[in-house]
């Protein structure tokens, strides 16, 4: 769906390049993790995909439209919606409900679809009871549940998550990411998740981990998990469970397999040795 | 000498259509040198509850007092008290790196060698070495950086007490490291109160000597830590996602064991761990 062939990018007021020859293919449907640290190129990657950049070099298409021509940015915006960290900067009401009407009004349905999208994205994001109050009013996390709620009710065939739900409490966070995971399976959604933290992405048909501006390795989750020590090479941060296994390992010398992910099982593994 | 909240309440527009209690019947003190961790579910007040205590709004109803003196003013602080918004980096204004650390004391009255001492000593405090970075520009440094100089920006103007929202969110593993250990030194040099709202506090929690929990805007719980064990047995009762290895220690005493005695600390929490798994390896 998201093809990127040999892509660079340079912003206008720096030197070196962000996004280095990357060559890569979103397949439609697919479950993208994007993991990379501060400054890795993670949200210009983003930009690029749903051609709010366009690449100094190389191609990027969408369903086969080039980002290249201008006629096809609108296009592929409405199919690849983006989603950033900040929720303030994205919001266009001063009601809940009309700021996530705002695109489907602008997609020209009628009233009665628009009515529908809104309650049914606000019902997903469980924000139901704040149709009718000011986004100003809300606290970090449920700004983010309503910005998600709006890139919902677009029903795009692409959808990028670009550190969009930091904000949410771990619990939150994990239910909005299965919330994403599962309509993209029932809908074959293509979903982009773009991240720093090797938590929450077990779900991913592939990882690609970015590093100045160039994918070091594309891998599945478990695949990842086995490679600690190119993990902390890259800056990147454990998931807590993986550092838990990793100091009792150390420490007790144990054998206790890197790719558990569930508290639940490394409970069980460690009772008996207890 | 303390703050000292005195039954504060609060609700944004109290007379209008949405109109909602945010924060109801707050008491609470915060001595020197206390590193208080402030939780809560998703909307329960805590940015609100921080916004109270540095000033910025005026309580509904109660007071806030500072040194046993009510604050009368929104801002009447006179910089005794910081407060570090979410996403502070993204309110640098200045071209370069000094002025922009420069700004808060420069409006304080301080000019001259006395200025300069002042922002030279909050660099050292967040670890950004003056004759590396006095003269960047405030774009060309990392994200990390960016909030270390947003941190440093309060502390020149030399406050007693420190209230950060989120410090860490957004940040990577070792951005994230160096904003914690500046934490700790400043905590530790200069005895500086500090509040901190995080809703993923795993990495901070050796730092916290004290729990505010706070949930649909009552202060439900206000403890210092005793040990692993009953802190989580505490958040999770508060309906608060435990971190991770408060999380682990819960399922260990679920499953039989003595795990009471435990710190806080996560390195701690493992290490025993470890050597409990050693000491039956050697009985044997």
């Amino acid at each position: 769906m998201i093809r990127l062939d040999q892509v660079s990018y340079t912003y206008a007021n720096s030197i070196s390049p962000v996004i280095k020859n990357i060559t890569l293919n979103v397949e439609a449907g697919e479950k993208l993790v994007v993991l990379g640290k501060n400054g890795s190129g993670k949200s210009t990657l983003a930009r690029l995909m749903n051609a709010s950049l366009v690449p100094d070099t190389g191609n990027l298409t969408v369903n086969g439209l080039n980002s290249r021509q201008a006629e096809n940015r609108r296009i592929i915006r409405q199919q690849v919606s983006l989603l950033g960290a900040m929720p303030d900067h994205g919001f266009v009401s001063n009601l809940v409900e009309e700021d996530i009407a705002f695109g489907p009004e602008n997609l020209g349905l009628p009233p009665s679809d628009i009515r529908k999208r809104v309650d049914t994205a606000l019902n997903l994001v469980s924000m139901e009871d704040y149709a009718t109050y000011p986004p100003y009013l809300l606290s970090g996390g449920q700004k983010q549940r309503i910005a998600l709620a709006g890139m919902l009710a677009m029903q795009p065939a692409g959808m990028i998550i670009d550190e969009s739900l930091d904000m949410l409490s771990r619990r939150g966070r994990s239910e909005m990411i299965n919330l994403l995971v599962k309509i993209s399976r029932e809908q074959a959604t293509t979903l982009v998740l773009i991240t720093q933290s090797i938590e929450d992405i077990w779900w991913a048909d592939r990882v690609a981990v970015l590093e100045q501006g160039e994918i070091k390795l594309l891998t599945t989750p478990r695949q990842l998990l086995l490679q600690l020590q190119l993990i902390e090479e890259m800056g990147l941060q454990l998931p807590e469970i993986t550092r838990i296994i990793q100091s009792i390992n150390q420490m007790a010398g144990t054998t206790i397999p890197a790719d558990i992910t569930e508290l639940n099982t490394l409970v069980e593994i460690l009772c008996p040795l207890l | 000498m303390p703050i000292t909240l005195e039954q504060v309440s609060f609700s944004w527009q109290p007379e209008g259509v949405f109109q909602n209690q945010v924060l109801n019947n707050i008491s609470f003190s915060l001595h020197e040198g206390e590193i208080a961790a402030l939780l809560g579910p998703e909307g329960a007040g805590k940015t609100t509850l921080l916004q109270i205590m540095a000033g910025l709004l005026k309580p509904e109803r109660g007071r806030v007092k500072l040194d046993g003196r009510t604050i009368k003013h929104p801002g009447g602080y006179d910089g005794q008290i910081g407060m570090l918004f979410q996403f502070p980096e993204q309110q640098i204004f200045e071209l370069n790196i000094y002025n922009e650390i420069a700004f808060g004391p420069k409006n304080q009255g301080l000019t001259g060698k006395k200025l300069q001492t002042v922002v030279y000593q909050a660099m050292h405090s967040v670890n950004l070495k003056p004759e590396e970075f006095l003269e960047r520009h405030t774009d060309n440094i990392s994200s990390g950086e960016k909030r270390r100089v947003a941190i440093a920006g309060v502390l020149a103007m030399q406050p007693r007490y420190l209230l950060l929202d989120e410090p860490l969110v957004g940040l990577d593993y070792e951005a994230a490291t160096a904003v914690i250990e500046c934490l700790h030194n400043i905590n530790q040099q200069h005895n500086i109160a500090m509040v901190i709202v995080a809703h993923k506090p795993d990495r901070l929690l050796p730092l916290f000597n004290r729990y505010l929990i706070l949930k649909s805007g009552q202060l439900i719980n206000d403890f210092s830590p005793q040990s692993a064990l009953s802190t989580a047995q505490i958040l999770q009762q508060a309906d608060i996602d435990l971190p991770v290895s408060l999380d682990l220690i819960q399922h260990l005493a679920e499953a039989g064991g003595e795990w009471s005695e435990i710190t806080t600390d996560p390195d701690e929490i493992y290490r025993q761990i470890a050597a409990r798994i050693r000491n039956k390896k050697g009985e044997k």
